[in-house]
């Protein structure tokens, strides 16, 4: 079995070593078609029926260039801050491997079509961090196996593999970061950070369904330390099958504590490939290659140079939506919002909700103190996505209209809109049917206001020797009595005429 | 009825004259009765051919015109193309038995044009050879002499229509397999501008040279396939999105023996060691019939043609190295040594070691070795670089001459088994073919007689795109030398 | 500059996963010596030229794409009809030693 590594303690590593990290993030991009053949680009299926000869890599069978893949890799590049190749090329991938169909991959090597750039990227307390881009090139997705026998159904131990390449030739894009330094601490947050903005970008491009739990975007971290005040980067290791947000975040904490402990003890690290374990959140090495990789690449003889023209950059350029954090910026501006109700907007997910109970008539402080604290609390206890609860904004924002013309008081809203989740239609059906409603008539109120003060004349003697805070006890025992649908400050009121 | 000419089959077909049936029995019975000698068959699809060859005498019985100029007229394909449903082998032990599920777009085009594909032709393993004794199915004989080869690759293609076999073949071209073989068997072949005709379908040997082109005994013949198989397609990025030249139109036009105000350059490197005496007096008597038919002849130089060889023996097996990279036991030929026990891993080497020839297993080894890091600019960098000096001198050349001849080989047939243990003597074959393939020319090859009494090619060479050019003069030099294959001795 | 050992032969036939036995090996060194020393005369002649950017195609067309429409593939019976073993839809191959890239 595994030993499980040794890992130092966290804050130890940090005043020996300085992080350096570098992402390499794959996202499939959402085109109709595979990159190079006219096969469906759909995720799942009958295994082998979004096949073709190209794509299988039949004898005699070639390829030819999905046009949108090459504008949506130009559109990346473009969000990503990245200079365009005004020449580009494919390149083949050299290596044998069963999933991958001809036994090379068709990616780019040397001239990738977008490179140089960079990507803002705002951490939990807002600081905002730049990730350099190394370059963002076009490649095509391998098929699937599935391994058959064995204890685990995985690759090791398994009798034999089956082979499925439905998702053979799927557009890939390959985003690699420059190496980031001087994280400290904050590295494995960045890494998170940047992967949920760049998350962020391709929905806002439309270009990928970015779904990490179907493998439409796959994260590889590159980790390595070097000691403090040393400016050499140390052997580097990649952990891959890194498949969500929160899943980044502790590869990159667990390689800092694991390297680090090996390096205190005198050891050096083996630059290698290294899995994520989901279940404890640590990282194991790969098989040793027995021989070194040597993928002789050379230009792909059967694709011809891509070259895109200015004009067409530029009609590209056009294309690009507001992007995320252009549109942070403006919605802070908008609603004058500080940097931290900002983050928490858009940490919660709550923006676009906000927006639209807003558009249907609410206050923007109302819609957002709903959306961020109260909903969010009850997304959480759910462990659904905001976004993912049972109610409109126009829901909401009739709620706040409720409240802001007396109808209902917060704890009654609170009601309303809890039935509204359990699905018991909108607001003021929910009213109607519970029976929701302030109770405003003085008259009725009274009887619940003289009831309390002769159950309590201990408290009405203190209202009366001037202490008025202890009103509260009797307004308390009035909502008591009226299950809460009673206006509290207009109890209040009430009371304290009444010990006059 | 098998000694006609494909357009003097065709005439007759669509007048009603004689059945496409008719002709297409004719030459499978020709097949039945010669080919054991020969080989040039690896498949043999009569069903097929009978069942497109009665679709064409139906269409002339119900008076509709002629899907093609050709149609009715049987054709040899080589195994290099894929084939719905009939085997497809490339020569290989690797394809045995293989039914692609999909035809090549040159295929379709025969199939819409009305041609009855009679079979698959022998061919040297994946197109590696210039000999045809690379063949995993044993080697094709030449029936000018059955000792000999009949050239490589293609040479079941070109022993084909030499045998009368079939009037028309299709071969392809990397660094000469549809020229050599066609000037060792006496008949025409022509290799089109690079992107002229697709290679959708076409078993990848090497991607950026690999060109498929017509096969005739005659330069008419082979301009009518030509029109048929050319043109762009969608399916071959490479593919070129231009008009076809008009090659029939020329051939034609040639046919008058009238070369006045055309430019011819004898390229100077192509003679002296290493060539024959007997295909340097061909040429020179070939050079001095172009002169009376009122050609300019002058002597042009391209230096750099010296360096074409050992590019080509760089670039072709790099590309090739990749492109055979598929054939790996798991999705589809020959898988040996899968028996629980061994990996994926292995039995992919077990299957191309038991499914691979020797002279495949070399050009792969050479270009695994050329691509690999560290000899990649020395060797494959360096052979791109030798391709465009061969592409400078091409221009050079094509700015004071139409078109430039030279010898297609520098020697006639030589026996089985004679090079098969030394490959670089094998390799010299090509010689004078590789550099229009290095440049993506047209190139083409025509009988220009006898020497010790086996045939002799002349090569015309074209710019890119300027196909019509070479069948110009092609079919005048045909006209005056006239036909070649008469002397061939019966089978 | 080439000379081609055994060792080296076999592990050009490593990379590329070709099975070889020891009397290939024995024929194959030489001959690939042979052949790489005669090619190796290309770089000869590059070094002395100056400005000789490669050619890696002959034909000059760039930006040859395809629209974004899907198009009618393989059924999963043809996709399969070649396979040397299927199963369930898939193509069956021995159990894979390396590890996915
Ligand atoms: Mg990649
Ligand atoms: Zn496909």
């Amino acid at each position: 079995m595994i030993a499980i590594a040794e890992t130092l303690d966290y804050d130890e590593v940090l005043e020996h070593f300085d992080p350096v990290l570098g992402l390499e993030v794959h996202v499939e991009l959402n085109t109709n078609t595979k990159m190079f053949c006219g096969c469906a680009n759909v995720f799942g299926g009958e295994p082998n029926t979004h096949v073709c000869p190209t794509c299988l890599g039949l004898p005699g069978a070639l390829p030819v260039m999905n046009a949108r893949g090459v504008e949506s890799a130009i559109r990346i590049g473009l969000a990503l801050n990245c200079e365009i190749a005004p020449w580009c090329r494919f390149a083949r991938k050299n290596y044998f491997y069963p999933d991958m169909p001809k036994n090379f991959q068709t990616s780019q090597y040397d001239e990738p079509i977008a490179f140089d750039g960079y990507l803002d990227v705002a951490l939990d307390d807002g600081e905002v961090v730049r990730v350099g881009i190394e370059r963002a090139h076009m490649e095509e997705d391998t098929g699937k196996s599935l391994h058959v026998g064995g204890a685990t159904g995985r690759i090791h131990g398994a009798e034999h593999s089956l082979l499925d390449y439905n998702r053979a030739g799927v557009p890939l894009i390959e985003i690699v970061t420059k190496p980031i330094e001087g994280m400290g601490h904050r590295a494995p947050e960045v890494a998170r950070a940047y992967v949920t903005a760049l998350r962020e970008l391709m929905l806002a491009l439309g270009v990928s369904d970015v779904r990490m739990d179907q493998g439409s975007m796959r994260c590889d971290a590159n980790i390595s330390l070097m000691p403090k005040g040393a400016s050499e980067f140390g052997t580097r290791t990649e952990t891959k099958n890194v498949n969500s947000l929160r899943s980044v975040e502790r590869a990159v904490r667990y390689e800092m504590t694991r390297q680090a402990a090996v390096l205190r003890d005198g050891g050096s690290i083996t630059q290698e490939t290294r899995h994520f374990q989901e279940a404890d959140g640590s990282t194991s090495a790969g098989r040793p290659k027995e021989t070194s990789e040597d993928y002789r690449y050379f230009p792909e003889p059967d694709l011809v140079p891509i070259a895109p023209s200015r004009e067409w950059v530029d009609e590209l350029r056009g294309t690009l939506p507001e992007l995320p954090w252009e549109r942070r910026k403006r919605i802070q501006d908008e609603w004058g919002l500080t940097d931290e109700e900002t983050r928490d907007l858009f940490n919660t997910g709550a923006a676009d909700l906000v927006a639209l109970t807003v558009d249907a008539g609410a206050p923007v402080a109302e819609a957002r103190s709903w959306w961020v604290q109260y909903l969010t609390q009850q997304a959480n206890t759910r462990e659904i996505e905001l976004a993912e609860l049972p109610i409109t904004p126009a829901q909401v924002a009739r709620v706040i209209a409720l409240i802001a013309e007396g109808t209902l008081t917060h704890k009654l809203a609170r009601e309303v809109v809890q039935g509204v989740l359990a699905g018991e239609g909108d607001p003021d059906e929910v009213i109607a049917d519970r029976g929701l409603q302030v109770v405003s008539d003085d008259s009725a109120l009274l009887a619940a206001v003289d009831e309390a003060l002769a159950a309590q004349p201990d408290v009405v003697e203190k209202i009366k020797g001037g202490k008025v805070q202890a009103a509260g006890a009797i307004v308390g025992a009035v909502m008591k009595a009226t299950k809460g649908q009673a206006d509290a400050k207009r109890v209040r009121e009430l009371v304290l005429e009444r010990c006059q | 009825m098998i000694k006609q000419t494909a357009a003097e089959l065709a005439a007759r077909i669509h007048a009603g004259e004689i059945s496409s049936v008719d002709v297409t029995q004719a030459h499978l019975d020709r097949i039945t009765k010669v080919d054991d000698q020969l080989n040039a068959f690896l498949h043999v699809d009569a069903e097929g051919a009978l069942a497109a060859a009665a679709k064409v005498d139906a269409d002339v019985a119900a008076g509709k015109p002629p899907v093609s100029p050709l149609a009715g007229v049987p054709l040899a394909l080589k195994d290099v193309m894929t084939t719905k449903g009939v085997p497809t082998t490339c020569g290989s032990k690797t394809l045995e038995g293989w039914l692609p599920p999909y035809d090549a777009t040159v295929t379709r085009k025969l199939r819409e044009a009305g041609v009855p594909i009679l079979g698959k032709t022998n061919m040297d393993e994946f197109a590696m050879g210039s000999s045809t004794e690379n063949s995993a199915y044993g080697p094709t004989r030449n029936p000018w002499d059955t000792s000999r080869i009949p050239g490589g690759s293609g040479g079941g293609s070109s022993a084909a229509i030499a045998s009368f076999e079939a009037p028309l073949a299709i071969g392809t071209d990397t660094g000469g397999s549809i020229r050599q073989p066609g000037a060792v068997t006496g008949t025409v072949g022509v290799k089109p501008t690079y992107g002229g005709v697709s290679r959708y379908g076409l078993v990848a040997f090497s991607s950026s040279l690999d060109q498929a082109g017509p096969c005739a005994r005659t330069v008419l013949d082979a301009a009518l396939l030509h029109e048929i198989i050319a043109g762009h397609d969608p399916m071959d990025s490479t593919s070129i999105n231009a008009p076809v030249p008009n090659v029939v139109e020329a051939a034609k036009q040639g046919a008058n023996g009238d070369l006045t105000g055309v430019k011819v350059g004898v390229v100077t490197e192509f003679s002296g060691e290493g060539y024959q005496q007997g295909v340097l007096d061909s040429f020179q008597a070939a050079v001095e019939q172009l002169r009376a038919l009122g050609a300019e002849v002058v002597e042009i130089s391209c230096p750099s043609f010296d360096y074409a060889l050992p590019a080509y023996y760089l670039i072709a097996p790099s590309e090739c190295s990749s492109n055979l990279a598929r054939f790996d036991a798991m999705r589809y030929g020959l898988r040996v040594g899968d028996d629980g026990d061994h990996s994926a891993e292995d039995v992919m080497s077990a299957s191309r070691e038991a499914g691979f020839g020797a002279e495949v297993k070399r050009r792969i080894m050479i270009g695994t070795y050329a691509l690999s890091s560290g000899y990649y600019d020395a060797y494959y960098g360096s052979a791109q670089q030798v391709r465009t000096l061969i592409t400078r001198d091409f221009a050079a050349a094509y700015e004071q001459v139409d078109v430039l001849v030279s010898p297609t080989t520098p020697t006639t047939a030589f026996k089985i088994g004679e090079r098969v243990d030394d490959p670089m003597a094998m390799y010299l074959a090509d010689l004078c073919t590789i550099p229009a393939n290095l440049a993506g020319n047209a190139a083409m090859s025509v009988p220009s007689g006898l020497a010790d009494g086996l045939p002799v090619g002349l090569q015309i060479m074209a710019p890119a795109l300027a196909d019509d050019r070479m069948y110009r003069v092609a079919a005048a030099y045909e006209s005056a030398r006239g036909p070649v294959l008469n002397e061939i001795p019966e089978l | 500059m080439p000379n081609i050992s055994r060792d080296e032969v076999a592990h050009l036939a490593k990379l590329a996963r070709l099975g070889v036995t020891d009397d290939e090996l024995d024929t194959f060194a030489p001959q690939l010596d042979v052949i790489l020393e005669s090619v190796a005369k290309v770089s000869e002649v590059v070094g002395t030229e100056q400005d000789v950017p490669p050619t890696s195609h002959a034909v000059e067309l760039t930006n040859v794409f395809r629209e974004d429409e899907v198009r009618q593939g393989l059924t999963q019976e043809q996709a399969l009809s070649g396979a040397p073993a299927a199963e369930d839809g898939r193509f069956r191959v021995p159990r894979i030693l390396g590890e996915e890239q």
